[in-house]
């Protein structure tokens, strides 16, 4: 059994600063990261012209239909089009 | 403090099923310090490799959440992929690394400290929100008497003093803690 | 040697560094000891004080906290201020001025920071001793004013090295909390100090 004094609580607080912000917020947008990715993919299964296009190059076909994913998206965008 | 902050691990996980953003958003935050941690302070990796192992960590508990057998094993799930995660970057860098990695004994004793916090941490999500604040605001994030007095708007003076008894406070939701099964929580 | 060996010298090496000509530690890093010395006393007083005093031992973790992060701060501002040093000492090279010079204001800002969180605890270790003079008992009322003053002659230490950085002006905020610190310090040991006379 654990016991604590001020002291030694206070020396633990000290052990849990905050993580950096940028890397929280990056962490909770993965749902919304996800959801980006999820309709690019449907996208490109019904459109061949988007697929086709996201092969040859995918970083210029994501800005030219206004997308802007993050680093996470186009990493697992490029892991899946250049296994297909 | 949200209301999502009293939830425990396995109704929290539960939420993030359902597919609620702010349930999601409030795992990360419960974890992240936590995480952050063991790899700066448990495996001292560097800023980019903490980074990394960071973000894939919650893109692993994102993706695999469905798989976790036991909802209120969140936590050890989390300590369990980070440690992993922290090793296999270790790896990745090579034997150039080799003599920053923490010696076994001192990551261990390093590693137990760092669920101690946790464990610290939990309890204080219990506190009023102003000794949270003040707390987490001194000890956490070092800020002084006078920007902690500025911004939760208290007289200046009495500052020193409320952090003592928010700190006595806590420490007898630990020793209640300590003597018998509570609702906490994990 | 480099700075991250600085807290593992024994007192006279530490000292015998600092007297060495034209390198750090310097003035910061003594400002810096100063407040951490000032919340030891700080600690040793309220640990003492605990059989008396309801908050004692929340006075004593918050000291103790503070004087971790001044000894930390002793080693920071040794790096800083030679980092500084080794920019300024390149400003007048050949090749990117733009680049030099951003790379030096970056470095002269660093190094006015950290007096300035110095400046800063300096003034929480001061409110703490004059906490903890007002509480403790008499045998360690002399102690909690020693602390005030120490802390207090930190405080005013680097609130000057504040204002004497190359890119703090007039008006700059982090000059008008630095000063707002060494007046905070000097008004807790001020009242401390006359407690016991």
């Amino acid at each position: 059994m654990t016991t604590y004094d001020d002291e030694r609580i206070g020396e633990l607080l000290r052990v849990l600063p905050p993580a950096p912000e940028g890397w929280v917020r990056a962490a909770q947008e993965l749902p919304a990261a996800r959801r980006s990715l999820d309709e690019i993919v449907a996208r490109a299964e019904a459109d061949l012209a988007f697929r086709q296009a996201l092969v040859a190059d995918l970083e210029s076909a994501l800005q030219l239909e206004g997308y802007e994913p993050d680093r996470r998206v186009v990493d697992e965008l490029k892991r899946r089009f250049s296994e297909s | 403090m949200s209301q999502l902050s009293t939830l425990s691990d396995a109704e929290l996980v539960q939420r993030c099923r359902e597919g609620n953003t702010d349930a999601w958003n409030e795992l990360v935050e419960r974890f992240s310090r936590y995480v952050y941690a063991v790899c700066t302070r448990g495996y001292r990796l560097s800023e980019e490799d903490a980074d990394d192992v960071f973000q894939e960590v919650f893109t692993r508990v994102f993706t695999h959440l469905d798989t976790l057998r036991n909802d209120a094993a969140l936590r050890p799930w989390i300590a369990q992929l980070t440690r992993r995660l922290c090793l296999d970057s270790i790896t990745k860098r090579g034997r150039e690394q080799a003599t920053d990695e923490p010696m076994a004994e001192e990551l261990a004793a390093d590693l137990a400290e760092i669920d101690e916090a946790f464990t610290v941490r939990e309890a204080l999500a219990t506190l009023s929100d102003t000794c949270q604040e003040m707390l987490d605001r001194f000890f956490a994030r070092d800020q002084s008497y006078r920007t902690i007095s500025d911004e939760l708007d208290l007289p200046s003076g009495t500052v020193a003093s409320r952090i003592a008894r928010c700190l006595s406070k806590l420490r007898t939701e630990l020793e209640g803690r300590n003597e018998g099964p509570r609702g906490s929580r994990g | 040697m480099e700075t991250e060996d600085y807290l593992d010298l024994r007192i006279d090496e530490f000292l015998d560094r600092l007297a060495e000509g034209g390198r750090a530690p310097g003035g910061g890093s003594a400002a810096a000891l100063a407040v951490a010395f000032a919340a030891g006393l700080v600690a040793m007083v309220a640990r003492c004080s605990r059989g008396s005093w309801e908050d004692a031992a929340g006075v004593a973790a918050q000291s103790l906290a503070i004087k971790e992060r001044a000894a930390q701060l002793a080693r920071t501002d040794a790096d800083a201020w030679q980092q500084a040093s080794a920019a300024l000492g390149e400003a007048g090279a050949d090749g990117d001025a733009e680049g030099r010079d951003r790379e030096l204001e970056q470095k002269l800002g660093h190094a006015a920071a950290v007096p300035l969180e110095i400046a800063e605890l300096g003034a929480d270790a001061a409110a703490l001793a004059a906490l903890v003079g007002e509480y403790c008992e008499g045998a360690y009322r002399a102690d909690a004013a020693a602390a005030a003053a120490l802390a207090s002659g930190g405080a005013s230490a680097a609130a000057h090295l504040v204002q004497v950085n190359l890119t703090v002006q007039e008006g700059d905020e982090r000059l008008k909390r630095a000063r707002a610190s060494e007046q905070a310090a000097a008004e807790s040991a001020k009242r401390t100090l006359a407690s016991i006379r």
